[in-house]
């Protein structure tokens, strides 16, 4: 660190890919359970929970979280900032008239994108 | 924000990355114990009432109170519930304070095992108890699926968080 405070500059820090925002990430086994036409309302409900987001009048769900995937430290000899490295994920549902699965997604934010995810979602 | 506090949250962001740190490249993190925040820990100290095909929906209403939110009409209710200290509210300056090693976790898992309050979260809290939603030791998500008769017919406790 000190040698940090010396020269001045910019350390990425990679970490194990963890959830630090929202709900612990949904497995694949569980996102595999979710089945087109097949699935209902109640079964989504029971096995992901509350949804983080829902419009359409409980047509779409969305599930969100963020996973960490390292830390940014920027140092000048007079300050010292801490960012975090983040990555949205969303997994998003849409129910039929019977309320039965008829559309799913998992969607990805790209680290460096600079892109509003929640506008992007509302547009699905 | 003032800039003490953006000293103050850098200091803690580094304070904290500095322990992790410090940890891996010893070899020695101490591992987090999950046994007091599991569903089923929590469902037998906090939620034993809750049976299905016995217990109705006015019995619910009234012990947890208003879901944070009804789905189908009425007939699935929704509850985000955090586990947070019983007798006080998490300061903004303890909670910046308090770090995250794996022993400091799993000591206050421990004791809110014991005097732990399981409160739920509606939308007009997230401002009001801002530190205490941070400071949650954990977050789970409660669904009851109730039949025609208002009786529960299933149900499920999903930790999601943190």
């Amino acid at each position: 660190m000190i040698v940090l405070f010396l020269c001045g500059g910019c350390v990425i820090i990679p970490t194990a890919e963890h959830v630090e925002v929202g709900r612990g990430s949904l497995d694949n086994e569980i996102l595999a359970s979710i089945r087109t036409g097949v699935t209902n309302k109640e079964e989504v409900l029971l096995s992901l929970g509350e949804p983080d987001m829902v419009w359409k009048h409980e047509k779409i769900f969305a599930y969100r979280w963020v996973i960490v995937s390292g830390h940014v430290i920027a140092v000048s000899p007079s300050q010292v900032a801490g960012a975090t490295i983040t990555n949205p994920h969303f997994f998003l549902i849409e129910f039929d008239d019977r309320d039965i699965v008829k559309r799913v997604e998992l969607r990805k934010q790209g680290i460096f994108s600079s892109r509003n995810p929640s506008d992007e979602i509302m547009r699905w | 924000m003032e800039a003490a506090q953006i000293k103050d949250i850098t200091l803690s962001y580094l304070r904290t990355l500095g322990t992790l740190l410090l940890f891996v490249g010893a070899g020695c993190a101490p591992t987090l114990d999950a046994s007091y925040v599991r569903e089923s820990f929590v469902h037998g100290r906090w939620l034993q009432f809750i049976q299905d095909g016995r217990t109705s929906q006015n019995e619910v209403t009234s012990s947890l109170g208003e879901p944070s939110v009804y789905f189908q009409d009425g007939k699935i209710l929704a509850y985000r519930l955090i586990l947070v200290e019983e007798d006080r509210e998490v300061t903004e300056e303890e909670f910046r304070l308090a770090g995250g090693s794996p022993s400091t976790v799993n000591k206050r898992r421990k004791a809110l095992s014991e005097k732990g309050l399981l409160l739920v979260v509606r939308g007009n809290m997230k401002e009001e108890r801002f530190w205490q939603l941070r400071s949650r030791a954990a977050e789970y998500s409660l669904i009851l699926v109730f039949d025609d008769s208002d009786i529960l017919r299933t149900h499920s406790l999903l930790r999601v968080g943190p």
